[in-house]
C-alpha cells in the first residue's frame, strides 16, 4: 500500500520536472534561436564584408569558390541593380534587384538583412546584402543568402541534445524522488499503524528507530511515549485494583449514589449486610433496596441540608441487622459533583454487648434488692413489737436468714464469676476421671432428684479418657448443670447423663432432662448473666441467675465448651466438652 | 420503571416519586404490623397506643399518593405500560392503606386483652403475622424488579396464613368449650387472627396488581 504521502512528493518531483521542461520549450526556445540566427546572421555580414574588398570582376570570376566557401548563394549585383552573376542560377537572366530591401538598406548604411519567400528556391530566405565600393564609389552589391530551413535544423539538431540530457537528468531524479518518497513514507506508515494500534488499544511493541534523522527521533519519542503510556496505564490499573480490593474487602458496607439518587456503586461488605443479588441493588434507590424509613428519612434529610449524616438504622432480615449510616457527600472527585456515598457500620454485635451491659447493672441491684427488701421487711416488723411473740419471731428470723443466704450466695456467686473473668481463680489442672466426677454430683443431688421424683440414669463407659481439669470445678459444673435440670424438670420426669469420647482431643458429656425446654430465641443469650427464659420462673426455683454464665465462663477457663440444645415442652440437653490434653488457655 | 425511558426528565421522576412514595407507605405498613403483633405479645400498651396515633401520618401518606397519581394521569395522559402502572399504584395504595387500618385494629384488640389475664402465649399469631408482613414486602420488591416470579409466590403464601387462621381458629374453640370465661377473649384473639389473615389477603390483592402491571392480564378470582 503506498500512502498519499508517497504520492504527494513523488508528484512534487514529477511536477518540478514538468515545469522545467516547459520553461525551457516556452522561455528558453526562443532565444536559443535567436541566437542561433542572429549568429548566423553576423557570419555572413562578415563573410560579405571581406568578399566586398574584391574588384567586381574578380568576385564575379571567382563565385563559385566563393559560394563553395561561404555554403551560401551569392549574388553579384552592379550598382544600378543589375545582376551580373549567380552562384545558382544565370545572372544575366534575372531582374534588376535594386528595389530589393536588402540591397536598399546596403545602399543607405553599407549593409542590409531580410528574410523573405523566395519564389525562385520556394524557400524561406536571409538576405544579406554589403555594398562593394571603390573611390566612395558605390561599383556594386554583393548578397548572399542562405536558406532559414537550414537553420531551423540547426536549432533542431541543439534541442534534440538538450531534451536528451533533460530525458536523462529526468529518469534518475524520478528514480530518486520515488526512493525518497518511500523512504519518507514507509517509516510515517508504520507510526500511523502503530498510533492506529494504541488508538485500539493494543499494547504493540516499540518501533526500531532506522535513522538518526527527525523522522527517527520521531520513533524514538513515540516509543517512549508508549512505554511511559504503558507504565501509566499498569500503575493506573494496580491503583485500581488496590483500591477496589481494599473497597471490596472493607467490613463496612459502602454505596454511591448519584444524581438519580441511584445506587451506583457499592462493594462486597454492602452486599452481604443487605443479602441481596447485585443486579437487586445496582440502579436502584435506597428505599428500594433498604426499605427503611429511618434510613429514607436521613437520606431526604441530608439531601436538603448536605451535611453529613448519621444514622442508627435497624433492618430486619433474615439476620437483623443495627446499622450506623454515615451519609456524606464525595468531594473533590472531578465530575462527581452531587453524588452521594453511603457508609454502613454494623453495630449489632456493640448494640448487643451494650444491652448486656445494661441488663446486668440493672440485673445486680435488682436480685440483691429482692432479698434485701424481704429482710429489712421483716426486721422492721419484728421491731415494731413483733419480737413478742415467740412463735412469729422465729419464723420471720428464719425467712430473715434465708435471704440473707441468698444474698450471700448471689455475692459468691458474682465474686466467682467475675474472678474466673478476670482471670484471678486459680486452676489446679490434673488428670480427672469425670465419671468419678460425676458420681459424686449425682449423690450430692440425689436427695433432690429424690423429692421430685425424677430418675437420674447414668451412662458412664470406663473407656472414657481421662480428661486434663481441675476437680473441683468439674464438680462445680456439673452441680450446677444437674442444679438446673432437677429444677426445670417437672415431678416424675428423668435425667440423663452420658458420657463419650468425641474425637481424640475431646469428652463429651451430655445431660439430657424431659423439662420445660428453653425456647429458640433464648437459647443462645442462656450463658448471660441474670439472663432468665421467664422472668419469674427461675428465681422462684431459688437461683441466682448466675449457674449457666459460670459454667460457661469456668468450660472456657478449661479450653472446653457449652452447647445447649433444646426443645420447648420437651426437654434440653446441655453437652459439655471437656479436652483431654493440655487446654490451651493456662488461668 | 427503569426498563425504558421517558423523553421528558419531569415525567420520569413523578413516577419515580410514586414509586417511592408507595415503598415508603409499605415500609410504614411493615413497621405497624410488627408493632402491633409486639404490643399484643408483650402486653405493651404504649405501643398499641403508638401505633394507633400513627395511622394519621400512614392516612396522609396514603391521600398524597392517591393525589399524585391523579395528578399523572390528568396531566401526562399515560398509554400502555405507564397507564397500567398508575393505576396498578393506585389499587396498591388503597390496599395498605387498608391494611394501616387493620393494624390500627390489631392493637384495639390488644388494649382490650390486655385489661385480662393472658389466655396463652401467643405462638402461631406472631408468626402468622410475619408471613403477613413479608408478603407485603416481597410484593413490593416485586414491583420495584417487576418480577412476576416473585409475586406469584406471594400469591401462594396466602394459603399458609389462611391455614394458621384454621388452626387458630380450632385450638381457641378448645379453650372455648373448656372453659366459658375464655370465650371473650379466645374471640377477640379470633378477631385478631382474622385480621391478620386479611392483611395477607390484601397483600395477595398487592402481588395480583404487580402481575397485571407486568404482563397485563388480570389473574385476580382465580
Amino acid at each position: 500500500m503506498k500512502t498519499r504521502l508517497f504520492y504527494k512528493i513523488f508528484a512534487t518531483y514529477l511536477i518540478m520536472v514538468l515545469l522545467v521542461m516547459a520553461v525551457m520549450e516556452f522561455f528558453l526556445t526562443p532565444k536559443i534561436r535567436d541566437t542561433i540566427s542572429s549568429g548566423i546572421t553576423e557570419r555572413m555580414i562578415g563573410q560579405g564584408r571581406i568578399m566586398a574588398l574584391m574588384t567586381m570582376d574578380e568576385m564575379v570570376k571567382k563565385i563559385k569558390e566563393l559560394a563553395a566557401g561561404s555554403e551560401a548563394r551569392i549574388t553579384i549585383i552592379d550598382a544600378s541593380g543589375k545582376v551580373l552573376a549567380d552562384s545558382q542560377s544565370k545572372g544575366q537572366e534575372m531582374d534588376s534587384h535594386l528595389n530589393r530591401s536588402e540591397v536598399q538598406e546596403a545602399r543607405l548604411r553599407g549593409q542590409g538583412t531580410a528574410i523573405r519567400y523566395s519564389r525562385t528556391l520556394q524557400q524561406n530566405m536571409l538576405y544579406v546584402a554589403i555594398v562593394v565600393r571603390e573611390q566612395d564609389h558605390i561599383r556594386g552589391y554583393v548578397r548572399l543568402a542562405r536558406s532559414l530551413e537550414e537553420v531551423s535544423l540547426s536549432i533542431e539538431h541543439l534541442y534534440w541534445s538538450i531534451y536528451l540530457t533533460l530525458f536523462i537528468i529526468t529518469i534518475p531524479s524520478l528514480l530518486l524522488a520515488f526512493l525518497f518518497a518511500r523512504n519518507i513514507s514507509t517509516p510515517v506508515r508504520r507510526l500511523m499503524e502503530l498510533a492506529q494500534k494504541i488508538r485500539a488499544g493494543e499494547n504493540p511493541p516499540p518501533m526500531m528507530a532506522e535513522s538518526g534523522d527527525e523522522l527517527g527521533k520521531l520513533t524514538q519519542d513515540i516509543n517512549y511515549i508508549i512505554e511511559e503510556q504503558q507504565l501509566k496505564i499498569r500503575l493506573a490499573t494496580e491503583e485500581k485494583s488496590k483500591l477496589e480490593a481494599a473497597f471490596d474487602g472493607m467490613v463496612e458496607g459502602v454505596l454511591t449514589i448519584d444524581r438519580d439518587n441511584r445506587i451506583d456503586q457499592f462493594n462486597r461488605g454492602l452486599r452481604k449486610m443487605v443479602g441481596k443479588r447485585r443486579a437487586d441493588i445496582l440502579g436502584k434507590t435506597p428505599l428500594e433496596v433498604f426499605r427503611s424509613t429511618d434510613l429514607q428519612a436521613a437520606f431526604l434529610r441530608f439531601r436538603e441540608t448536605r451535611e453529613t449524616v448519621w444514622q442508627e438504622v435497624a433492618l430486619d432480615g433474615e439476620r437483623p441487622l443495627i446499622l450506623d449510616v454515615n451519609i456524606s457527600a464525595i468531594q473533590g472527585y472531578h465530575g462527581d459533583e452531587g453524588k452521594i456515598m453511603m457508609v454502613f457500620h454494623d453495630v449489632t454485635r456493640l448494640k448487643q454487648l451494650e444491652r448486656m451491659r445494661m441488663d446486668f447493672v440493672a440485673n445486680v441491684t435488682h436480685e440483691i434488692r429482692t432479698p434485701l427488701t424481704a429482710i429489712i421487711g421483716y426486721i422492721e416488723t419484728l421491731q415494731q413489737g413483733a419480737v413478742q411473740d415467740r412463735e412469729q419471731t422465729d419464723r420471720f428470723l428464719q425467712t430473715a436468714y434465708n435471704n440473707a443466704q441468698r444474698l450471700n450466695r448471689l455475692v459468691d456467686d458474682l465474686l466467682t464469676l467475675s474472678n474466673i473473668e478476670l482471670g484471678e481463680t486459680k486452676m489446679q489442672f490434673r488428670e480427672v476421671i469425670v465419671a468419678e466426677v460425676i458420681g459424686e454430683v449425682l449423690k450430692t443431688m440425689a436427695p433432690q432428684a429424690a423429692a421430685k421424683k425424677i430418675t437420674l440414669e447414668e451412662n458412664l463407659p470406663a473407656d472414657v479418657p481421662l480428661v486434663w481439669a481441675d476437680r473441683d470445678r468439674v464438680f462445680q459444673i456439673f452441680l450446677n448443670i444437674l442444679d438446673n435440670a432437677i429444677k426445670f424438670t417437672p415431678e416424675g420426669g428423668a435425667i440423663k447423663i452420658a458420657a463419650a469420647s468425641k474425637n481424640s482431643e475431646f469428652v463429651a458429656v451430655r445431660i439430657s432432662d424431659t423439662g420445660v425446654g428453653i425456647p429458640k430465641n433464648d437459647l443462645h443469650r442462656l450463658g448471660e448473666r441474670f439472663y432468665r427464659v421467664e422472668k419469674t420462673r427461675s428465681r422462684d426455683s431459688g437461683g441466682t441467675g448466675l449457674g449457666l454464665s459460670i459454667v460457661k465462663h469456668l468450660m472456657a477457663a478449661h479450653g472446653g465448651q457449652m452447647e445447649i440444645e433444646s426443645n420447648l415442652g420437651q426437654g434440653t440437653t446441655v453437652s459439655l466438652y471437656f479436652p483431654t490434653t493440655h487446654p490451651p488457655v493456662e488461668a | 420503571m427503569d426498563i425504558k425511558r421517558h423523553t421528558s426528565r419531569q415525567y420520569e421522576t413523578e413516577l419515580q416519586e410514586v414509586t417511592e412514595s408507595l415503598l415508603y407507605l409499605g415500609t410504614l405498613i411493615e413497621k405497624a404490623i410488627a408493632d402491633s403483633i409486639q404490643a399484643l405479645v408483650e402486653r405493651d400498651y404504649d405501643l398499641a397506643q403508638k401505633v394507633i396515633a400513627y395511622d394519621i401520618h400512614i392516612d396522609k401518606l396514603d391521600y398524597e399518593i392517591e393525589e399524585k397519581c391523579i395528578r399523572l394521569l390528568a396531566l401526562r395522559q399515560p398509554a400502555a405500560r405507564d397507564l397500567r402502572f398508575i393505576t396498578t399504584a393506585i389499587k396498591i395504595n388503597g390496599h395498605l392503606e387498608r391494611i394501616g387500618d387493620m393494624a390500627v385494629k390489631i392493637c384495639e384488640k390488644a388494649l382490650i386483652l390486655n385489661e385480662e389475664p393472658q389466655l396463652k402465649p401467643y405462638i402461631d399469631l406472631p408468626r402468622m403475622a410475619e408471613i403477613a408482613r413479608q408478603m407485603i414486602r416481597e410484593s413490593l420488591d416485586a414491583l420495584v424488579h417487576e418480577d412476576v416470579d416473585l409475586a406469584n409466590k406471594v400469591r401462594d403464601e396466602d394459603e399458609t396464613v389462611d391455614n394458621l387462621n384454621e388452626q387458630i381458629f380450632r385450638e381457641l374453640l378448645t379453650f372455648m368449650m373448656e372453659d366459658p370465661r375464655t370465650i371473650h377473649r379466645s374471640l377477640l384473639i379470633m378477631q385478631i387472627s382474622k385480621t391478620v389473615e386479611r392483611i395477607s389477603d390484601h397483600a395477595k390483592g398487592i402481588a395480583d396488581m404487580v402481575v397485571y402491571m407486568v404482563t397485563g392480564k388480570s389473574v385476580r378470582h382465580q
